[in-house]
């Protein structure tokens, strides 16, 4: 007909085929030279990637359709023109276009707001790209705030002024014009609080918003100080301001009786400040409220009582309260229940002798029906419960009649029109079987397993419908599945790694082009990105590549690569200590990190260089290097007198791998030239403990991981060997084993209480001519992190003047309480042993020093701030009765 | 009542046709591909334009293709809102309509005084027939018009919120 001649033309506008069909596909290129130009953004081996442009490689026209459609998910470009340069195509030229940056903002024309006024409210920023249609969206608005600041002549313009390519000046032209002035002001109400709260006078400008404000802040403190029917309202016109106040009446609520409730908690229920008014309807509602929050306590026998005395600037309401008794449940039963009653305890929240709330008796018939219903009891039937308050005993007794019915069996699991797997490997993986109960749960849980098994397989749009069919208590189940159209994975398209080299992101990917686009390994991908700690931002989006392929498209946002960090604090054995840190993480692009830190304190002073190439010998193995420069005095705590002093120059190099999730192995060849003087002569065990030694050795160590939280450990247990060989071989000046050993082990009580349990062990020994450890590897016990009880390295076997000498063997164990009491704080109460023996043949379980204590954590983001006082168990007489801890991070 | 159809094609050709627009380059023939216009981010590519072009002449000898580019914007622009409300449909088509029919379709209420009012109106277009004989006749055609009213309301609305960049020339 001709009136739908009109509506063809609309339709036409709107369903036009927008895929063309590939009819021009075979039209084919063969680029032996590219050239690229106006590309700034991106690098140009990551646009021609994602362009599916390679000199070289034959490409479709439309290939390269796709390829523009790609490159643009990365929001760079305007526009990509590809031109053959000759007939063929064998020289191709691609002119980028990009969108343009803001590189710098000028504001001119403002005299009454500053320059960052108008940035922020326009969302300008130097280095982002230029939006025009934000812009345009946000001048609107900023217009609006202007005219209720009072500058109702405002005007805004603005513009890009072009730069260097891609980059634009942002001019914004700002007229603020002449402001409207409040010449009149006429103010209505009590005049000494309008003088309080108003603060514009005449010859001021009319500014909306802080009226508004002023509103907001009268309405507020009326409402505190007890008054309702409150009310500021204002007008202005042709330069006259009148406002006016109405400051209601005060509402005054005396509570009386209310022993076992506080007033503040009575006062939430009660509704009339809120509402900004008195009424009796609201009276009514209010003692309703709070006699339902009564009986909700158990006090179900609570009368509330109201007296209303109005005066001409006042309202009184008396409140008396009889709050009765409170009532407790007294037995809780389930007549025809299979059921254990403890279980169903739980599943109300309730059990014999809590207080009688009786908003949870009256949902729980129909909590109990739907527990029953999930475990396949499919006609179970509760009825109301039977309730009897016994005031005698101040109890409540309840009873609860049910009928389970029959509990329905799973008889049969059907998969139906699964293609990608066999019914059968999708059968062993769910946890529900034939002869199972019933459970919706279980039934819903197996639904999410062969969504997720076909999702992993890039089953994108695959759906699951669950059929049931329940007769005579047993159920057939049936899954059947719509697999829907199988996805892969096409290219990766990298934008935003400015100065990261493309390779440094290219090997944290997990999948390849081709592979099942199996999602979960982008997120995976994304938390390795985010890993590397480069990146601010990661965006990750599967993109449609055309060719039914699903791209990946990384957005990334680089962060500072380079920090500075510095602190100060307070320890008890170093006293002042600090440190300062310098370093960077992008070294050449490549993600290798150099660091420079010293630390300070009264007895030390440290430099230490490192450097870390996180990708050694092209497998994700840091190959990590360190140069320490150490100036140490060990002193005696209690006679503040120096057992040596130490200087050691160490070189170390060697590399870490990750072997699984959880177990990281590691080997370092360590170089140190150690120095010790001014060494009391009751220290000195063998001829290496004085003067300067070459140690020079190879150190290896495995940690299996399984701690929920490297810093704040809840469950899980870390353990950890590391043995450390040095000899004549490697030029070394002294030859020894040493090994060591843990054990940490996280038991999580409740939500707030963690046991922690450690036990560490050590031994070394001297080989050839060496017959003990050098004194700089000797181990000792005592102090913050081993026994607390004891001063820093005060225990095991000491010198003739009482100085320790440390030893060859040593045994520990540490059991923690950790209780957190929110806010960030914990505290800890700690059980610690152990002791240092000269070799492993004096060791003596008899011999180990006990010490007991009580600690205060405070959480930071670097790990607990601790103080600990622990209390030696076995003292002898010339000993202090224990020591007092500070330290960050937990003791294990 | 010709006149009045051609006045909405007129109109609907000149909204599409009133956006600005620049002409192809000396260089055209050297051009494999290039973008012609930017839907909110999403290109439109000149070969795939170029052959819808040529599909949509056959049906429209007169539409330039300026008019054509406009007419792929709108749809892409309902696809883009159609994909945003999460409809149950992945082919396009389908899901453009499912969008129609909630957007626009189901809001579309024909009264009776409306039908009685443009008889009363019209009455000489029908050559005398009688109200009953032409009442559904006249409630197709105001369903028609207000359903092509809305949807040129929501394109409207569409292309205000939506940061649209036309490259091509003609």
């Amino acid at each position: 007909m001709k009136r739908c001649l009109f509506t063809l033309v609309l339709f036409i506008a709107c369903y036009i085929p927008c895929v063309a069909n590939a009819s021009d596909s075979a039209e084919t290129y063969m680029p032996k030279e590219l050239a690229i130009s106006g590309l700034h953004s991106m690098s140009q081996e990551d646009f021609l990637n994602a362009l599916g442009l390679n000199a070289g490689s034959s490409v479709t026209a439309e290939q390269l359709r796709n390829g523009i459609k790609r490159v643009f998910q990365t929001g760079y470009f305007e526009d990509i023109i590809i031109k053959k340069m000759d007939s063929t195509g064998s020289r191709i030229e691609i002119t980028a276009v990009e969108q343009k940056i803001i590189s710098s903002i000028k504001i001119s024309g403002n005299e009454n707001f500053s320059d960052s006024f108008y940035i922020r409210a326009l969302s300008l920023e130097k280095g982002i790209q230029l939006n025009s249609k934000e812009i345009d969206s946000a001048a609107p608005k900023l217009l609006r705030r202007l005219h209720n600041k009072g500058y109702r002549k405002a005007k805004i313009s603005w513009t890009a002024n072009e730069l260097k390519y891609p980059y634009v000046e942002i001019a914004v032209n700002v007229f603020e014009g002449e402001p409207e002035i409040v010449k009149k002001l006429v103010l209505q109400g009590p005049e000494e609080e309008m003088n309080y709260y108003l603060n514009i006078f005449e010859g001021d400008i009319f500014d909306m918003i802080m009226m508004e404000q002023t509103k907001r802040k009268i309405l507020d403190d009326y409402k505190k100080i007890g008054h309702i029917g409150v009310d500021f309202s204002y007008a202005y016109d042709s330069e006259l301001l009148t406002a006016k106040l109405d400051p209601g009446r005060e509402l005054k609520i005396d509570l009386h009786n209310n022993n076992n409730i506080s007033s503040s908690r009575i006062m939430d229920e009660l509704i009339f400040y809120e509402r900004n008014e008195f009424s009796f309807d609201l009276l009514e509602e209010s003692i309703n409220r709070l006699t339902t929050f009564y009986a909700d306590n158990g006090y179900i026998k609570a009368i509330i009582t109201p007296v209303v005395t109005y005066s001409s600037s006042k309202i009184n309401l008396d409140l008396y309260i009889f709050e009765g008794s409170i009532y407790n449940f007294g037995s809780i039963k389930f007549s025809g229940s299979s059921i254990d009653e403890k279980r169903l305890y739980e599943i109300l929240g309730v059990k014999p002798g809590d207080v009688y709330r009786r908003g949870v008796v009256d949902g729980a018939a129909e909590t109990l029906k739907d527990f029953y219903r999930s475990l396949g009891y499919l006609y179970a039937d509760v009825d109301e419960p039977l309730i009897i308050e016994n005031s005698d005993t101040r109890t409540a007794d309840v009873e609860f009649n049910l009928k389970e019915g029959v509990q329905v069996t799973i008889s049969k699991i059907d998969i139906a029109n699964a293609k990608a797997f066999t019914p059968e490997n999708i059968k062993t993986r769910l946890s529900i079987k034939p002869g199972s109960q019933y459970n919706e749960v279980d039934i819903l849980d197996a639904k999410r397993v062969i969504s997720d098994l076909y999702l992993k397989e890039g089953y994108f749009n695959a759906k699951v419908d669950i059929s049931r069919d329940i007769k005579n208590g047993s159920a057939t189940v049936v899954f059947n599945i719509n697999e829907g159209n199988r996805l892969f994975f096409g290219k990766s398209i990298i934008s935003g790694n400015g100065s990261t080299r493309p390779k440094v992101i290219k090997r944290e990917l997990l999948h390849s082009e081709g592979m099942p686009a199996d999602y979960s390994l982008i997120l995976t991908e994304r938390q390795n990105l985010y890993r590397l700690g480069l990146f601010s931002d990661i965006d990750t989006k599967l993109i449609d590549s055309g060719d039914g392929r699903k791209d990946v498209l990384y957005k990334l946002k680089e962060g500072n690569q380079g920090f500075v960090e510095f602190g100060a604090g307070y320890g008890e054995y170093e006293k002042a200590r600090g440190f300062a840190e310098v370093g960077y993480r992008n070294l050449w692009g490549l993600n290798k990190q150099a660091t420079l830190r010293t630390e300070f304190s009264t007895i030390e002073q440290r430099a230490i260089i490192t450097f870390t190439e996180p990708w050694f010998l092209n497998s994700r193995m840091p190959l990590k290097m360190l140069l320490l420069h150490e100036n140490r005095e060990e002193k005696n705590i209690d006679t503040d007198e120096t057992r040596y002093k130490l200087r050691r120059e160490t070189a170390t190099v060697g590399i870490e791998k990750k072997l699984s999730n959880n177990i990281t192995s590691e080997l370092y060849y360590d170089l140190s030239v150690v120095k010790t003087t001014e060494v009391q002569p009751d220290v000195v065990l063998s001829r290496e403990d004085t003067g300067s030694l070459l140690i020079s050795g190879l150190r290896a160590g495995i940690i299996y991981d399984k701690r929920d939280n490297p810093f704040e450990p809840s469950k899980g247990y870390i353990a950890g060997v590391t043995a450390k060989w040095a000899t004549g071989m490697l030029f070394s000046e002294t030859d020894f084993f040493k090994f060591s050993a843990y054990l940490n082990n996280f038991v999580s009580i409740s939500k707030r209480v963690v046991l922690a349990i450690s036990g560490r062990v050590g031994y070394g020994k001297g080989i050839g001519e060496t017959k003990e450890l050098p004194l700089v590897e000797r181990f000792f016990l005592g102090g913050r992190t081993t026994v607390r009880g004891y001063e820093q390295d005060m225990l095991g076997p000491k010198g003739s003047n009482n100085n320790p000498t440390g030893g060859n063997a040593f045994a520990m164990a540490n059991i923690e309480l950790r209780t957190d009491v929110g806010k960030g704080i914990g505290v800890v109460t700690f059980f610690d042993a152990g002791d240092v023996w000269y070799s492993i043949s004096d060791a003596s379980m008899s011999e180990l020093k006990f010490s007991s204590g009580l600690g205060l954590r405070y959480k930071t983001p670097v790990g607990p701030i601790r103080i600990d006082y622990g209390v030696k168990l076995n003292k002898r007489e010339s000993m202090s009765r224990g020591e007092l801890h500070f330290s960050i991070g937990h003791a294990f | 009542m010709i006149k009045k159809y051609f006045k909405y094609t007129f109109l609907i050709v000149l909204l599409m046709a009133a956006n600005p627009y620049i002409s192809l380059s000396s260089d055209d023939h050297m051009i494999i591909d290039r973008v012609v216009a930017v839907v909110n981010g999403v290109p439109v590519v000149r070969s795939e334009f170029l052959k819808n072009y040529e599909k949509i002449k056959e049906r429209s000898p007169s539409i330039t293709k300026a008019e054509a580019l406009q007419s792929v914007i709108n749809r892409m622009l309902v696809y883009q809102e159609a994909k945003e409300m999460r409809l149950d449909e992945t082919n396009p088509d389908n899901m453009i309509k499912e969008y129609f029919d909630i957007k626009v379709e189901s809001g579309i209420i024909i009264r009776e005084e409306e039908i009685q009012d443009f008889y009363n109106k019209n009455s000489k277009e029908f050559g005398g027939k009688e109200y009953m004989a032409v009442h559904d006749e006249i409630e197709r055609y105001l369903y028609e018009l207000n359903k092509n009213k809305k949807i040129k309301e929501l394109i409207n609305t569409l292309r205000m919120q939506s940061d649209i960049r036309v490259r091509l020339e003609d």
